[in-house]
Formats: structure tokens, C-alpha cells, sequence
């Protein structure tokens, strides 16, 4: 089944130097179950491509299928929703919200989708133990972890909603090789318990962890 | 409560020294309107309260010529209840004292529509007794049954009157009254020097006082018509005016407060886009966003509302004290109303003032907010 589906996508930006193309004529897919990394260089477009798979941005020109339905035109409330239950979001800075601790930061997607409380919680903390985090940190705010840590708990947040598909944007950029390693092996046992994955990344060995890598040069798809 | 009341919450503690400086500010706004309110509302009080006000009553004087004359009096009382009077300030001699006082001269059938008595009676038609009034009474220590000196008349007080109030018409406290016959025996006067007109219907008062004028002022004008029910309005309108400039004196205060809400919002705003734009990427409604901040100036309103209003109600007392001497005027209903007042004003400058920066920040673009640094 497909998840993803892009078809001749086009993203201008209107600078005050003129327009640039960051995306030119882009048509991909992700199926279920996918583990895709999407490769280039600084500037090459990848972020742009994943923000516009996780309807945060939308095209200048194409369109773009989610689970087989139409994004173009949706209202901000509807691509909200569509992000509240179908994405989970891996930023590079982790970007957990400092003033939740660890587990309310797994609670809160799942409160704004109405869940109750006490359900958020117990499913919270089921998360965390299944990223691999210890239950006595799920007490602690974001600035009380390490690196590691964060990004384990913004995996399990990333989670809470059961999402369809992960977008994790250069996951292990802020962290150093061995973390970065034990991150994209969660990535990978999640991606073997039917998780479809989406990861950008300039980096080859994070790139090899994934079972289809997508290059991109100056907007294009290559290869 | 929902999530972003408890964020709301949160985002406060985290610039504590900034939050509590925001609600200073609501707090002296709220003190300022509160205690200025009801130094205003006390005012109005102890002032109405000394004022004897009779919206029903006009109060004839002479035009022209130093008195009235007996026949445009009698014109007068074929319009309304008429009462005349006359006053005279002389020299009397009280109990063991000699002193200044009015001395007016009246109807012994008029008294009881205008005055009560505290002790004793009224005198009768016609008597060269007299009546005084409570504080004179009390200053000279009179007596029922003394006698007092006007000249060479020496009439005995058959009654102390019960205190009125300072008047338009008659200011009876501080005065003796002797009968007509008296007062001509002492003075010959050739009129009256006023007459006060009671008119049944408070409705009817404008109408008997054209028909005065009309009938009197024909020719030319003889009698000037003083209306109470007009005092009365102009007395409310100024004091409504005081109130209105006291609280505007809080107004501003509290608009200064105001400025300082929006100034700490827009600088969370600007600090937290990043945080709005991870909230907003992972599933948070524009609502949501909007929501938290209104409740951030909802709290620091609320907290400095309350707590302004409470500061501005024990302001208030000691002004109360301080000015009027006493504190009784603080426990009014109209008094209370202030802290109210003060409350909603304190609250809604507060989110009126986080309005504009909730607003924007529920309209960042999540991928926008997303690339701040």
C-alpha cells in the first residue's frame, strides 16, 4: 500500500534576489513499511521535500497524496490534523518542549487528539520503555538529558499518535557516532515492526541503515 | 483545565522575575482604580448624606426688589402649596452667651411640612415663642422651656428641632424660628424675603415653575424660581464627573500596565517561535497556540486583578479614614462595586493587551517558526 505519494512537485521560493527552485519536478512514492533515506547536499532541497511529505509546506506546482488522499487545498485546521494523526516528526535539535517533562512531552500529541489522561500516560510511559529509556526519566525536563536521551524521547513522542509514517529530519546531526548509532538502530527496529521511516540525511552511514536511499542534486532526483 | 492553561501556566514560571513585574503593574493599575472608585463613591456619600435634597420643592426669590409682596404671594398660592419666609441674621443672646444666628420667621402651619421635632412642640399661630434648630442647641446648650434675646423680645424655645442637613431652601441647624407675628414685631418687614413652593408630583415641578414665571414675570420679571430637582441633577452630574476623572486617573495607570503586557507577550512570542513552530508541526491547532497565550495575560490579569483590587479596598479605607474620617462609606454596595471593577478591569486590560500578540503568534507559519534559531 502506498503511504507517500508525489507527483511532479515543483517548490519556488520568491527570494528578494530573484526565485529559487528548490524542488524541480520531483515524483516519488513510499510504500508501507518502507525504510527510505533521502541523500544530498546542503542546499540539494532534502529538507524541503520532507517538509512538504509532512504538510508543513506545500508545493508551488504537483500534488501530493497522503494514504491516498489529496493535500492540495486542505485548510491549515485539516493539514493540523492530518500532521496531529498520520506524521511523527524527528527534528535534528530534538525540539522537545522544555517546560513538559520527558513523558508529558510523549503525553501531548496524544492529549491534543482528546485521548484521557490517565490513558496518555500509561501509554506514554510504554513508549519510553520501548525507545529505550529508563522509567525514573521520564520525570525529567528535556535539559535534564543528554542528547541521546532527547531523541529517544522524541522518537517514542514522534509515536504517540500511531502515526503512519516517521519524517525524521538529519536525526543523529547533533549527536556523536555511537549515539547516533544506537538512534538508527531504534529507527531500524521500529522500521522491522512495519514502521514506515522517512530519514534525511547527508550522512552515508545513516543513509546505510535504510533499505532505499533517494539522491537529490539542486531539486532533482537523481538516480 | 485544559493543556494550555497548564502551559500557560508553566511558560509563566519560567520568567518569573518578568511575569511578576507584568502583574506589578496590573496591580498598581487595579490599586489605583480601585481606591480612587471608592474615594470617589465616599465623597458622593458623605456629601448627599449633609445635604437636605428635596427634588419636589422650588424656592421663589425676589427679582428686582428686595422682597416679595403679599399679593404675588397670594398668586403664588393659587399655583401650589406656598410657604413663606422670611430670615433675618442678627444678634441673640443664648443662654449664658451672645451670638450671631439667622432667625427666620414662618407659619406655625408651615413647620411640620418642612421640619421635625426633636424635642417639645411647635409653637402656635401666632405665639412669640420659638423653636432652634439641633446644633444650635447643642453649641449654646438650650433648653426646652429657656428663654432667649432678640432685642427686646425674649421668646421661650418650646421646641429643638431634629438635625436636617445643610439646605437650599431653609438652613434650620443653625437658626431659630419665630413665628410671623414675631418676626414683624421685630423687623416690619414689607414681603417675604423667599417662598418655597411644594409641588405634590416630582413630574410636575417643570410645569409649576413656568406657570410661576408665567403668571409673576408677565410684564417684567419680578421673581427668580430656584428648582431644586435641578440642584439635585447638577449635584449628581459632578459628582458623577469626579468619578469619572478619579477613575480616569486609574485608567491610565492601569493602560501603563497594559503596554507593559503587551511588551512581555511579544517578547515570549518572539522568544518561543521555535517552540510554537514544534508545537504547530506536531499537531497543534492555530486555536491551541492562541489559546495558551490568552491564558498566559489571562493568569497575570487575573492574579494582579485580584490581588490589585484587595491592596486597592485597604488603600481605599485608610483614604476613607484619612479624608473623611471615617470608614463606614467602604462597606456599601456601591463602594464594593469598585473592587469588582477593579478585578475586570485589571483582567480585561490584561487579555485585551494579550490579544494582539496571542493572534500573531497563533499565526506563524509552523515551517517558518520551525527554521528560527
Amino acid at each position: 500500500m502506498e503511504v507517500v505519494r508525489l507527483v511532479e512537485v515543483t517548490k519556488v521560493y520568491e527570494l528578494p534576489r530573484g526565485s529559487v527552485k528548490a524542488l524541480d519536478d520531483v515524483s516519488m512514492s513510499v510504500g508501507a513499511g518502507d525504510f527510505v533515506s533521502i541523500m544530498g547536499p546542503s542546499g540539494s532541497g532534502k529538507s524541503t521535500l520532507l517538509n512538504i511529505i509532512g504538510c508543513l509546506d506545500t508545493p508551488t506546482s504537483g500534488e501530493v497524496f497522503i494514504g491516498g488522499a489529496r493535500v492540495s487545498g486542505l485548510s491549515d485546521d485539516e493539514l493540523t490534523r492530518l500532521r496531529l494523526e498520520r506524521m511523527g516528526f524527528v527534528f535534528q535539535h530534538f525540539n522537545l518542549i522544555p517546560t513538559l517533562t520527558a513523558l508529558e512531552n510523549v503525553e501531548f500529541p496524544m492529549l491534543l487528539r482528546g485521548m484521557r489522561e490517565r490513558e496518555a500516560k500509561e501509554r506514554g510511559k510504554q513508549l519510553l520503555r520501548a525507545v529505550g529509556l529508563d522509567e525514573g526519566l521520564g520525570e525529567h525536563k528535556p535539559s535534564e538529558l543528554s542528547g541521546g536521551e532527547q531523541q529517544r524521547v522524541a522518537i517514542a513522542r514522534a509515536l504517540a499518535n500511531d502515526p503512519d509514517i516517521i519524517l525524521a529530519d538529519e536525526p543523529t546531526g547533533n549527536l556523536d557516532s555511537k549515539t547516533s548509532k544506537s538512534i538508527m538502530e531504534l529507527l531500524k527496529m521500529l522500521n522491522e515492526r512495519g514502521r514506515t521511516i522517512i530519514v534525511v540525511t547527508h550522512d552515508p552511514l545513516v543513509a546505510s541503515y535504510t533499505a532505499r536511499t533517494l539522491k537529490l542534486v539542486d531539486g532533482r532526483l537523481v538516480g | 483545565m485544559s493543556i494550555f492553561f497548564e502551559f500557560a501556566r508553566r511558560n509563566l514560571g519560567r520568567h518569573k522575575f518578568r511575569s511578576v513585574l507584568a502583574v506589578v503593574g496590573i496591580v498598581i493599575g487595579v490599586l489605583a482604580l480601585t481606591a480612587l472608585g471608592i474615594l470617589g463613591n465616599s465623597i458622593r456619600l458623605s456629601v448627599t448624606e449633609q445635604l437636605y435634597l428635596v427634588g419636589n420643592e422650588l424656592v421663589v426669590f425676589p427679582h428686582g426688589e428686595p422682597l416679595i409682596s403679599e399679593k404675588n404671594f397670594k398668586t403664588l398660592e393659587r399655583v401650589a402649596d406656598a410657604i413663606p419666609v422670611n430670615s433675618q441674621a442678627d444678634r441673640a443672646v443664648l443662654g449664658s452667651e451672645t451670638g450671631a444666628v439667622m432667625i427666620y420667621g414662618m407659619r406655625a402651619t408651615d413647620l411640620p411640612k418642612l421640619l421635625d421635632i426633636a424635642d417639645g412642640q411647635f409653637f402656635k399661630h401666632g405665639s412669640l415663642n420659638c423653636v432652634v434648630g439641633a446644633s444650635l442647641a447643642a453649641e449654646y446648650d438650650l433648653r426646652v422651656g429657656e428663654r432667649i434675646i432678640i432685642r427686646e423680645q425674649k421668646p421661650r424655645i418650646v421646641g429643638i428641632l431634629k438635625e436636617r442637613g445643610i439646605g437650599f431652601d431653609i438652613n434650620p441647624d443653625n437658626a431659630i424660628i419665630i413665628s410671623e407675628k414675631l418676626f414683624s414685631t421685630l423687623y416690619e418687614p414689607e414681603g417675604y424675603d423667599f417662598v418655597i413652593v411644594r409641588v405634590e408630583d416630582i413630574d410636575k415641578v417643570e410645569a409649576v415653575k413656568e406657570e410661576i414665571e408665567n403668571r409673576l414675570n408677565k410684564k417684567e420679571e419680578v421673581v427668580s424660581v430656584m428648582e431644586m430637582k435641578m440642584i439635585v441633577e447638577s449635584l449628581k452630574e459632578f459628582f458623577r464627573m469626579v468619578s469619572v476623572f478619579l477613575l480616569g486617573i486609574g485608567s491610565i495607570s492601569l493602560a501603563v500596565a497594559g503596554v507593559s503586557i503587551l511588551n512581555v507577550m511579544m517578547m515570549s512570542t518572539v522568544e518561543r517561535t521555535k517552540e510554537i513552530g514544534v508545537m504547530r508541526a506536531i499537531g497543534t491547532s492555530r486555536r491551541g497556540i492562541l489559546l495558551m497565550f490568552l491564558y498566559e495575560s489571562l493568569i497575570l490579569g487575573a492574579v494582579g486583578g485580584v490581588l490589585g483590587a484587595m491592596l486597592g479596598f485597604g488603600v481605599g479605607y485608610l483614604i476613607d479614614v484619612w479624608i473623611l474620617g471615617k470608614a463606614s462609606y467602604l462597606f456599601t454596595p456601591s463602594s464594593v462595586a469598585y473592587v469588582f471593577v477593579g478585578i475586570a478591569f485589571g483582567v480585561g486590560t490584561s487579555v485585551f493587551s494579550g490579544l494582539y500578540p496571542a493572534w500573531r503568534a497563533s499565526r506563524l507559519k509552523p515551517i517558518e517558526a520551525l527554521r528560527f534559531e
